[in-house]
């Protein structure tokens, strides 16, 4: 008898746990902005969205990744009010299938990239600064870039070593890292003898940054858009003027990016 | 960077539990068909709900999303007719973890269930007792041991769960972000220790859940 009374009591319990969960909807708020970003902006945006957040009592949550994982989210149902893509070409064919409010999407800022090395890397002849050319040197084992595939930083750092040359001389030595964030960590940890970052970052503990000429890349082009299921599309539009603010821009110049208009 | 929000503990162990819960029906009852049942294709069946063990979880994570998404039938109908919307929600995280840890709760008690003998069910029978009675008085409390055990597993997956939940819930902070995506994204960000103190926190909670359903477990029976 004992032993029927314990599996009631089980059974009980799971199912009160059961009615406690299933009670809670999901409850759309109005002075919330969920903001899906490409990772290069996770400095810039942070600071505008908390300059936004102060003037206007709407709180913003942010989601960082890759601006291809975003934008596959996106059919499949991603609750995102704006979705800030690190180039125009992952805008588009969301936009041609009518995902987005058109008259809205804009594209804001020109990114850069720069090579980024661990602080205490042994191959480095200290004071001389390191450029693409450096990568075929033997000592650089392994290199990191994000996805050319889908990160838009991983694609112009490609253009960037095809038109140096380089590609096809230091493809086997290619690291692919998910974004321009899981980037800098293996430069950081050491696991990377170098890579190509976002220069639109703040310095990092442990990374040493170096410019690459401008001229062998395309920028990639910050573009936001805002989603055409979004129940905040007011606050979105909101947003979005807010980056022309002044104090906005003068934010995105601190990071390294190019104002476009 | 370095602020650490405490949500995500909260939010996997409503995720975890709302997922053992939901094997524990499921996954008993499919266990008891396997084990009790012949019907034609039992096997393909079984290989089946295998998949999740095998299947890498992230490729788990698309086939639910693409299943459950907005642009499959089932989720459209899910959200236009029954305003149900299961992907980028934790209770998505909720069936993500459920999927994965499904076979961990099916094997060990199909196991249980298998090795309970059909005598003492079937002298439950001859003295009238109707099937849920059989399997409510009889082949439940014998099998109990299978079924801590997989409740267990699948609670120990579940609260782990990463890929799987990546795919069809997201990662958006205090909606989905579960602990392991939690620690995945801070160390992403460079925030170590906010990993590190998730990381230590996670660990003991799994650690004395585990411990005490042991203990409660093997005292008393």
């Amino acid at each position: 008898m004992k032993s029927n009374c314990t599996t009631n009591k089980y059974i009980i319990t799971i199912l009160s746990v059961l009615v406690v969960f299933c009670g809670c909807g999901r409850q759309e708020n109005p002075d919330e902005l969920i903001i899906a970003a490409a990772t290069n902006l996770q400095y810039a945006l942070k600071e505008i969205g908390d300059n936004f957040t102060r003037n206007n009592e709407i709180s913003i949550i942010f989601v960082w990744s890759s601006s291809g994982s975003l934008a596959n989210q996106i059919p499949n149902g991603a609750p995102y009010d704006i979705f800030f893509s690190a180039n125009k070409s992952m805008i588009e064919p969301l936009r041609s299938k009518g995902f987005f409010l058109d008259e809205h999407t804009v594209t804001f800022a020109g990114g850069q990239i720069a090579i980024g090395i661990p602080a205490n890397n042994r191959n480095r002849i200290t004071g001389t600064p390191v450029t693409l050319k450096d990568f075929v040197n033997p000592g650089m084992k392994r290199i990191v870039i994000a996805s050319p595939d889908h990160a838009p930083f991983g694609i112009a750092a490609k253009e960037a070593l095809t038109n140096q040359g380089l590609w096809d001389k230091i493809k086997s030595k290619l690291l692919y890292a998910e974004n321009i964030r899981q980037c800098l960590q293996f430069i950081q940890t050491g696991n990377a003898d170098a890579g190509i970052i976002s220069s639109n970052i703040p310095s990092i503990e442990g990374i040493l940054v170096f410019p690459i000429e401008q001229s062998l890349y395309t920028p990639p082009e910050q573009t936001a858009a805002i989603l055409k299921n979004s129940p905040n599309a007011e606050a979105a539009i909101k947003f979005l003027n807010f980056l022309r603010d002044k104090s906005s821009t003068d934010i995105l110049e601190k990071y390294n990016y190019t104002i476009l208009r | 960077m370095a602020e650490i929000s405490f949500y995500p503990v909260w939010l996997s162990i409503k995720v975890a539990l709302t997922a053992t819960t939901a094997n524990f029906f499921i996954g008993t009852f499919l266990a008891y068909l396997l084990s009790r049942y012949d019907f034609f294709g039992k096997n393909l069946f079984d290989a089946i709900i295998m998949q999740p063990l095998i299947m890498p979880p992230t490729v788990l994570g698309y086939y639910l999303l693409v299943l459950l998404g907005r642009q499959s039938f089932i989720g459209r109908f899910l959200e236009d007719y029954l305003g149900i919307t299961l992907v980028f929600t934790w209770q998505g995280a909720a069936l993500a973890a459920m999927v994965a840890s499904l076979p961990l709760f099916i094997k060990p008690v199909r196991a249980a269930i298998e090795s309970v003998s059909s005598h003492i069910e079937d002298s439950a029978r001859i003295l009238g007792k109707n099937e849920w009675q059989v399997f409510r008085h009889i082949t439940f409390p014998l099998a109990r041991g299978g079924i801590v055990a997989g409740t267990a597993l699948a609670f120990a997956r579940s609260l782990g769960e990463f890929g799987t939940t990546l795919m069809v819930a997201g990662n958006i902070p205090g909606k989905t972000q579960t602990v392991s995506i939690a620690i995945y994204d801070a160390v992403q960000a460079g925030n170590t220790a906010g990993a590190q103190v998730l990381v230590g926190l996670i660990t003991i909670i799994s650690v004395v859940i585990l411990y005490t359903v042991n203990r409660v477990v093997t005292r008393k029976y």
